[in-house]
């Protein structure tokens, strides 16, 4: 059986096949209609009106409530299928869980600052300027949104210091309309924020709106006098896209009513304070005074979801080094967003659960039984054609021959070896989180300016790959833990010895150590010195630099030396720890399992490529079309025959042309390649080839023009003007 | 008779004696309409109302720049005058009405005006106003000539015989503040050195301590920054009250006499104003963290929030794209260097002929496909375009780093016009993060 098939049916073929044609059946088009509507009334509708709607669908997806395919040619089990839908159900719904519990909390901080400034910000503070808050969300636009919803309900419903408008650019056309807005967030009946206010207020609106101009700020006024410690917050999600104008006119309002509503202006600000400060003339930032609010940095919280999602030993899947090459690459190039990282690990552990029938493991770890009676014997023969079995049992033969035939030849000692190479591989993972840890912590002390430059995220794949420790950042960290002075080598060891790690007690003995010679020395009145601390020399000959080290050596005390000792000690141990640790994880059985680590579906799916694609397809349509009539062969790169489709042969045509293309050039240059030899007989009009051949040019060119390529030109008749290159 | 007035309001005894003269005679009917007018910060709507208010004289009082549209003014100057007339019962019945043109609302108050005793109506910036029509300022000066009680007072920056259609209107000017008064008005209210306990005595020899050091503060502040930051007493005050803490810090402390005021100035000046005066003038919101040079550098890239790396490249790509001309795209751009040498004495010519540098032109719309070129041609290593760019792209645009020009209706048209949105500095600061020189490429 070919390896690749059984692993992964359905990525396999995904990587394979050069194009789909997605028909719909009747029945999923008959879906997608009340799906549509379903989305858009689903803030409305009621919940319980919705989970009947969803179970609805999961009866017509499958009797079994959920996609998943039966694997390994059909022999799956029902039983594994679902129990693969179950694993991934609860693994992922535990990893999305604590993911979100870190997304909540990275922008608490911030929060709790707003917020505090929302409930200082008073007259007596700021007089007669409109307090402003100013907050550094970073450009990713996205997460603004979150953002501002989660300060809205903080100021609104969690600390109750007033009522929260939060405006976007959508809604910056007129000032009239701003302050509709404003009006309407602000009067808007809420539950649970002062329902006995409310229903005076409700009362008394009646009474006062016909009266006023729906845009009237005096209707705010209003609802302050009723309301009156609630503090009126007006935050502005894109300053940048808010027409300036209408910020200039909605800051002056603001400001003209500041003695009778307690406004506050909070504005995100994505790009820089200078592009603000910039946009705003003088006289309006004079109105302004307040504060400034950053947000965390997407590297640390990147950096926080990574260690909870990824490194934690509770997700139990974890992501190979091509994988979250892919994943981070993408991260650093183009989207620098944490959401998109949670939704790249989603479908990581999506694709892994639906693709791979022995992901079932993964939902068994725990008790040998389970997995025992999960484990069919189509499992097995899957499990023998892994790559990383044949290792496993060569490595055997050599000590336990009997053992490894019985590897190849019993289902049942088969399966005790998976459950043991499973404890095995969460054991690694174990032990590779905590000596991460380790290390990230002994390089912030170290070399801080390195441990800046790569996270840890960054890190984690080098060392999957096994190659860590003979990488350069890895010899330095440990070069410069020897040398650094003994305070530093103290805190060092005092730091790493109190994370949890099988080095902890020898650690800890040497910090014991390094204490007491400390202090044996400081009652002296000196620090202790190692060899590997001794500043270099600076003289310019060899034998003068080896002079003046030995004078040196001799100054030195037993403490130096006994201390010199202890430093060369614990840093070897440390080294050998990290070397142990840091294997690549490919010597491990199972690794395929545990290490989720294919990269083109990533690649594929969140980086499509429509338009190289579609020049692709027009530039060597035999990629696509996979007939043996046109691009049989990579030689011809760019050859153009008649054989082609007629659209392909107009975009080759295309390419060669200047950015002015004469429309009878076009047509006698694509007469001649789809003709052929027959291209030199004389012209017949009323031939009726020659009209189909016609036909099929104005036909090309209205598709070329359809997809953005040409347009007619209005500078000379019967020309076309070149739009798009190839490549960009 | 004007005497409190005058004490309350100083260098203003003439503006305060010509609105009395005009207004608040009993027996003389008031003029129809008058106008105040001067710059910012020279106490008109103050010096109005307190007059009106000494005087007894009802009227009603309406802000323009709180006004949303023309028919907001009008609606809030019929309510206000209901108000006054009929304080007590015309809650409902009054405010059904809603004049919405200069003639309803001159209709309406004629019914609602009684025919005897005066009534003013003051428009507060009226000039100011958001939906300026051609006939609305002329408009309403002459409500007052039709209802003959009433005075429209209208209060605007600048007078001009064209502005209200009416020839030479009664009309009363406030000048500027110069120094000796600002700083004389400023004194009125100083703010202590002490804090004043309530079981200690404000006795008269602080205050007067106080008096002196606010005094000079003013007078010196005025020297050094009326000119250009502090050009209006708002703003004057502005600045005094965000350094006294500052000033009087010295003092506090012990270590000077609250008569020092030179060393306490030269202290401050060394102190704040050195590293600060830029951020004085072009004046923060936030005032924190404007400390010294070492901890901006120390809080300065890592700090900042980045953009991705491609959106780098892409907008100094679309920099470039709208800063350099098209045709000698093939000299920057092009990786044949053959090409670079023979036309730069091409170049050398046309720099002698006059022709301001392309910097100062402004940023020229660009084709979105020329921007993807750059790009290609800028990157150290050649990218697929996928799906990521164009959202990037987007991305940019929502941020206003760069914008669309053209009224293509969808936005990443080959053939859609854009423009960079953001300075030389920004951008060299971006490419530099990038190890990208923008100079080199950049058109002289």
């Amino acid at each position: 059986m070919d390896n690749d098939s059984v692993l992964n049916d359905d990525s396999g073929s995904l990587e394979h096949q050069a194009c789909y044609i997605y028909t719909p059946t009747s029945e999923a088009l008959s879906l997608s209609t009340p799906k549509k509507r379903r989305a858009a009334s689903s803030s409305r509708t009621p919940r319980s009106k919705r989970e009947k709607i969803d179970s609805k669908n999961c009866e017509i997806v499958g009797a079994r409530g959920h996609g998943f395919p039966t694997l390994l040619r059909d022999l799956e089990d029902e039983d594994a299928v679902n129990a693969r839908y179950e694993a991934f159900q609860r693994l992922w719904r535990d990893v999305e869980r604590r993911t979100d519990d870190v997304l909540a909390q990275v922008n608490d901080e911030t929060l709790q600052s707003v917020s505090t400034f929302v409930s200082k910000a008073s007259q007596d503070v700021y007089g007669e300027k409109l307090p402003t808050g100013l907050i550094l969300t970073g450009p990713n636009i996205a997460a603004h949104g979150v953002l501002f919803q989660q300060i809205e309900t903080r100021i609104q419903s969690v600390d109750k210091r007033g009522r929260v408008a939060v405006l976007t650019s959508k809604d910056s056309s007129n000032l009239k309309n701003v302050l509709k807005k404003i009006i309407r967030c602000i009067t808007e009946i809420h539950d649970g924020f002062d329902d006995e206010d409310d229903i005076v207020e409700a009362k008394m609106g009646r009474n006062v709106k016909p009266s006023r101009y729906n845009y009237d700020p005096e209707i705010i006024h209003d609802w302050c006098s009723t309301h009156l410690d609630a503090k009126v917050v007006v935050a502005v999600q894109d300053t940048e896209a808010f027409d300036p104008a209408v910020l200039v006119e909605l800051i002056s309002i603001l400001h003209q009513y500041l003695p009778k509503i307690p406004f506050i202006l909070l504005l995100g600000i994505a790009t820089s304070e200078d592009i603000f400060y910039e946009k705003l003339p003088h006289s309006t930032i004079r109105l302004l005074r307040g504060d400034r609010f950053d947000v965390q940095r997407f590297e640390e919280s990147m950096e926080q979801v990574f260690e909870e999602a990824v490194l934690s030993s509770q997700s139990i899947l974890k992501l190979g080094p091509r994988v979250s090459d892919v994943i981070f690459e993408r991260q650093k190039d183009h989207t620098r967003s944490v959401a998109s990282f949670v939704m790249a690990l989603k479908y990581a552990y999506m694709s892994h659960f639906y693709a791979n029938s022995l992901s079932v493991i993964l939902g068994s770890i725990d008790s040998e039984e389970a997995l025992n009676t999960i484990l069919s014997d189509a499992h097995c023969e899957a499990i023998r054609n892994l790559p990383s079995f044949k290792p496993f049992v060569e490595a055997k033969i050599s000590m336990f021959p009997w053992r490894a035939r019985d590897l190849i030849t019993s289902n049942k000692a088969l399966k005790s070896a998976v459950f043991t190479a499973s404890q095995e591989c969460q054991r690694y993972s174990a032990n590779l989180a905590e000596a991460i840890n380790l290390f990230r912590k002994l390089q912030s002390i170290v070399s801080p300016q390195q441990a800046n430059e790569i996270p840890t995220y960054e890190l984690y794949s080098r060392i999957l790959w096994g190659e860590f420790t003979t990488r350069p950042a890895f010899r330095d960290a440990m070069l410069t833990a020897k040398k650094i002075s003994s305070e530093k080598f103290h805190t060092l060891l005092t730091t790493i010895s109190e994370l949890p790690s099988q080095l902890s007690s020898e650690l800890s003995a040497a910090r014991n150590k390094v204490q007491e010679l400390q202090s044996e020395k400081a009652a002296k009145g000196s620090t202790l010195v190692s060899e590997f601390a001794l500043p270099d020399s600076h003289r310019t000959t060899v034998k003068s630099g080896r002079v003046r080290l030995d004078e040196q050596k001799s100054k030195m005390t037993s403490q130096d030396t006994e201390y010199h000792k202890t430093v060369t000690s614990t840093v070897q141990q440390l080294e050998a720890y990290f070397k142990d640790k840091f294997k690549p994880y490919t010597n491990l059985f199972l690794h395929e399992i545990f290490f989720y680590d294919l990269k083109s579906p990533h690649s594929q799916v969140f980086a499509a490529k429509p338009r190289p694609s579609v020049e692709r397809a027009l530039s060597r349509p035999g990629d696509y079309l996979g007939c043996e009539c046109c691009g049989n062969n990579d030689d011809e790169e760019a050859g153009m025959s008649g054989s082609q489709p007629y659209t392909a042969i107009l975009y080759q045509l295309y390419l060669e042309s200047p950015a002015l293309i004469g429309v009878y050039d076009l047509w006698s240059a694509f007469r001649v390649v789809s003709l052929g030899d027959k291209a030199d007989q004389e012209v017949d009009d009323e031939d009726e080839e020659e009209k189909e051949l016609q036909a099929q040019f104005y036909r090309a060119l209205a598709e070329l023009r359809y997809l953005g390529l040409v347009k007619y030109s209005k500078k000379k008749a019967d020309h076309l003007v070149k739009l798009a290159w190839k490549g960009l | 008779m004007t005497g409190p007035l005058e004490s309350r309001f100083p260098c203003r005894e003439r503006q305060i004696n010509d609105l009395a003269a005009l207004l608040c005679q009993d027996d003389i009917p008031a003029p129809p309409v008058l106008v105040l007018y001067g710059t910012e910060a020279t106490g008109k709507s103050t010096i109005a109302k307190a007059v009106l208010d000494e005087f007894e004289v009802p009227y009603a009082y309406v802000s323009c720049k709180e006004c949303v549209t023309a028919r907001h003014v009008f609606e809030k100057a019929y309510t206000s005058c209901d108000a006054l007339i009929a304080p007590s019962n015309g809650e409902d019945k009054g405010r059904q009405v809603r004049p919405d043109s200069v003639n309803a609302l001159a209709g309406q108050l004629q019914k609602l005006i009684p025919s005897s005793g005066k009534i003013v109506l003051v428009l507060d910036a009226v000039d100011k106003q958001r939906e300026m029509t051609p006939t609305m300022l002329s408009g309403l000066a002459r409500i007052g000539e039709v209802i003959k009680n009433l005075t429209v007072i209208m209060i605007v920056t600048v007078s001009s015989t064209r502005l209200l259609n009416i020839s030479e209107p009664p009309s009363i000017h406030f000048p500027a503040y110069n120094k000796e008064e600002c700083v004389k008005i400023l004194s009125l209210n100083p703010k202590s050195i002490f804090e004043v306990d309530e079981e200690d005595e404000y006795s008269e020899e602080m205050e007067q301590e106080d008096r002196w050091l606010w005094a000079q503060c003013c007078s010196a502040v005025w020297d050094i920054m009326g000119k250009y930051a502090a050009r209006n007493l708002n703003a004057l005050k502005d600045v005094v009250d965000e350094l006294w803490p500052s000033l009087i810090q010295p003092i506090v402390d012990n270590e000077y006499g609250t008569r020092d005021f030179p060393k306490l100035f030269n202290r401050l000046k060394n102190e704040k104003l050195r590293n600060s005066e830029e951020s004085y003038v072009s004046m923060q919101i936030t005032r924190a963290p404007v400390n010294t040079a070492t901890d901006a550098t120390s809080l300065g890239p890592n700090r900042a929030h980045d953009l991705p790396y491609f959106s780098k490249y892409l907008l100094c790509a679309a920099y470039l794209a709208s800063f350099n001309t098209a045709r000698y795209d093939t000299r920057y751009f092009s990786k044949l260097a053959e090409s670079t040498g023979k036309r730069k004495r091409v170049a050398k010519r046309r720099n002698t002929s006059r022709q301001l540098n392309r910097k100062h032109l402004g940023p020229r719309p660009f084709q979105l496909e020329r921007m993807l070129a750059i790009f290609q041609a800028i990157l150290p290593s050649s990218v697929l375009s996928s799906v990521d760019i164009g959202s990037q792209i987007a991305t940019l645009s929502s941020l206003r780093l760069i914008r669309k020009v053209s009224n293509v209706a969808s936005a990443t048209d080959a053939s859609s016009k854009w423009r960079v949105n953001v300075g030389y500095e920004y951008v060299k600061v971006v490419g530099r993060s990038v190890k990208f020189d923008l100079e080199t490429h950049l058109e002289e």
